[in-house]
């Protein structure tokens, strides 16, 4: 998997992801990725590129929610595709971490 | 109808082979892409469930994979040689109402039931067969909202019993966590809850992490990499490695004081790092964590004073060692002859003689002394090996020369029957090559015997100079009944001898060339010494120019005789 992320105005941190996110692809950029997160409020995971999900993926999602939470933070996945928004629903994570069509939407739903 | 096979392993690397796999059957069998990824995932959460439960040893072992496709539908069948172990009764998925409430275990067996159409297992034959079905039909179905409902189709819901789980499966599955010392035992969940919150600092090979002096709050844990504790400088070769999984600085955040030692990344590193605050209030009340602490610092302690006992053995060696060559180095002076003071009150002749031994003494030495009212004997040599057995053969060979060279008027026989007392309980197998010589001080008739020595150089009165030609014989010491054949020369007034041993010829420069014997013979110019003195400090100064800063790494000795002549030695005999 591949992992970026780039700062947006508000101090929003958009982490994006590519590949498939299952146990191999997870492993590859779960440390990173909770590196990530631990330094922000305000996160945004672009999830466009993202061609597979499986539960290892959701549960690295869901732990980095948690903490971004736990500290009073926010954050919102952006554009699943079909497929992997099927897999987030089917799980319930949708009810727990918003998914959200534009960036504008998700930019929005962070900022404190 | 179509069917597929692959063959894969019982490791988590292999789920892309099976990915692969998956995507070309299904692809080339023609059914509906929204269905391959369906199968894709429930095949990935099935299989990593195998793989984290199925086995209870560590040893290789196959999952077989079987895809019947058809208009129909398709179909997967996996086979595992595991322990009996039925994925459909892992407990059923509790959908999350909150963030903070949400687990996540068992959620692979959730997708797979709402992803299949039916599910089954048996156990057959010492293998657990798990058949996944999915109609064309019901994955062309809708997703969304009447799928979170729970179902139950084609399949009642067992129930539920506990079962143990695997840590160790665990731990592989759940990457780098797992190989943290410090969790070990710990179950990951609990763990990662909290790494979570931490945030990691990748660096450099070379990199220094922590100095000593430094004041610490966080307790480092090296997730991939290779780091280097060095308790004394930050480059001695002395080091505690710590691996990945390992972790430092928790001695710091346990006492509260500044670092005691460098830990430097030796390749590119992975850290992550947990503030004190997050390490005490949230990790140690762990049960368990703090057992793995206390095991973490003993085995630390331990490294630590075998690192320091080792230094101390080599230390005490050294000073074992540094005491011998100086015993041996003052045996080796206090044996030879002052060699500015030879033959002071003889007329007829001059000499001179150095011996410089290197750091770690080997075993020259030089004599001259008057065996008789007429005959003045003279040696060189060097004996094998180097501190203080080399010393104590040394002074063997000398007191047995003195002795014979007394009793017997050739140097022949002089020398053989020397060699005949070193060979008598010579058991360490040490030996001496030698040069000696009697000078018939009122005729100038020079006899000499060699074994295995440098032949010496003759410097006549009109400026030339040679090597004597000397006999090749054996070392000393090592067969009693070598024989040493004599040789003569003769000595004109004012022709010089110079014996030397092999620390000249075979002085070394920083380049590793040798001074040769060339050298030497070129460096002996008549205009550059006038006696013997004069010649053997030209010749240490022509050594020193050439060898530069290179270290000395055999004794270097000389002995400079220089023969005034019959009329001389007349002259004091006839003296009243």
């Amino acid at each position: 998997m591949k992992i970026g992320s780039e700062t947006l105005d508000g101090d929003i941190l958009k982490i994006n992801l590519a590949g498939r996110m299952d146990v191999q692809g997870t492993r590859e950029i779960d440390t990173i990725f909770i590196g990530y997160a631990a330094s922000s409020q305000s996160v945004i995971v672009d999830l466009g590129a993202v061609d597979f999900l499986a539960s290892m993926g959701i549960r690295t999602l869901l732990l980095v929610a948690k903490a971004i939470s736990g500290r009073g933070g926010k954050l919102v996945l952006l554009n699943p595709d079909a497929n992997v928004t099927q897999i987030l629903e089917m799980a319930g994570i949708d009810t727990l971490i918003p998914i959200h069509r534009s960036l504008d939407e998700a930019r929005l739903a962070v900022v404190p | 109808m179509q069917v597929d096979r692959l063959v894969i392993g019982n490791d988590v690397a292999e789920l892309r082979r099976m990915t692969d796999w998956l995507l070309a059957s299904g692809t080339a069998s023609g059914i509906a892409r929204d269905l391959v990824f369906n199968l894709d995932v429930c095949a990935n959460e099935a299989v990593a469930n195998i793989i984290s439960y199925a086995y209870e040893d560590d040893k290789h072992h196959v999952i077989a994979l079987e895809l019947n496709t058809s208009a129909q539908g398709a179909c997967l069948t996996i086979r595992d040689d595991g322990r009996p172990f039925n994925l459909l009764e892992v407990p059923v998925h509790q959908q999350p109402t909150s963030l903070a409430d949400a687990k996540v275990g068992g959620l692979g067996v959730h997708l797979i039931r709402h992803l299949m159409s039916k599910c089954a297992y048996r156990r057959e034959n010492g293998s657990n067969v798990l058949v996944l079905e999915m109609y064309a039909t019901t994955a062309a179905k809708g997703r969304g909202a009447d799928r979170r409902k729970p179902q139950t189709r084609g399949l009642a819901i067992p129930p539920v019993f506990p079962y143990e789980r695997r840590r160790n499966n665990d731990r592989r599955r759940n990457g780098f966590i797992s190989n943290l010392q410090l969790f070990a035992t710990i179950p990951y969940e609990a763990v990662e809850a909290v790494l979570v919150d931490c945030a990691t600092r990748d660096v450099a090979p070379g990199t220094v992490l922590l100095a000593p002096g430094q004041i610490n709050n966080t307790l480092h844990l090296l997730i991939s990499g290779r780091l280097r504790v060095h308790l004394d400088r930050v480059d001695s070769s002395d080091y505690i490695p710590i691996e990945a999984g390992g972790c430092f600085g928790e001695l710091s955040i346990i006492d509260g004081r500044p670092v005691s030692a460098f830990v430097v990344a030796e390749v590119a590193s992975r850290v992550l790092l947990i503030h004190e605050n997050v390490f005490w209030q949230r990790l140690i009340p762990y049960p368990g964590v703090a057992r793995n602490l206390l095991t973490v610092l003993s085995e630390r302690m331990r490294q630590d004073r075998d690192i320091i006992v080792d230094q101390l053995k080599d230390k005490l060696a050294l000073e074992h060692l540094q005491k011998e060559i100086a015993i041996a180095q003052q045996l080796q002076l206090s044996m030879l002859p002052a060699g500015d003071a030879l033959f002071r009150d003889r007329p007829e002749l001059q000499a001179y003689a150095i011996m410089e031994p290197a750091k770690n003494v080997g075993g020259d030495f030089y004599d001259a002394f008057l065996a008789s009212a007429d005959r003045l004997f003279v040696a060189v040599g060097d004996v094998s090996g180097k501190g203080i057995p080399a010393a104590l053969f040394m002074a063997r060979t000398i007191t047995q020369l003195r002795m014979e060279a007394v009793r017997r008027r050739s140097p022949t026989a002089v020398l053989e029957a020397v060699n005949r007392a070193l060979c008598e309980g010579n058991d360490s197998g040490m030996f001496v090559t030698l040069f000696c010589g009697m000078l018939e001080t009122d005729t100038g008739k020079f006899s000499y015997v060699n074994a295995g020595h440098n032949p010496p150089l003759f410097l006549a009165a009109d400026g030339t100079a040679r090597f004597l030609k000397v006999r090749k014989g054996l070392v000393a010491g090592v067969i009693d009944r070598s024989r040493y054949p004599v040789s003569t020369c003769h000595l004109a007034a004012d022709d010089t001898l110079l014996l030397y041993t092999d620390g000249v010829t075979e002085g070394a420069n920083t380049d590793n060339e040798l001074y040769t014997e060339e050298r030497l013979l070129a460096s002996v110019h008549a205009d550059k010494w006038h006696d013997p003195r004069s010649l053997i400090e030209a010749i240490r100064a022509n050594m020193a120019e050439f060898s530069g800063t290179a270290a000395q790494a055999d004794d270097i000795t000389m002995l400079a005789l220089r023969f005034l002549g019959t009329r001389a030695a007349h002259q004091v005999v006839g003296k009243p």
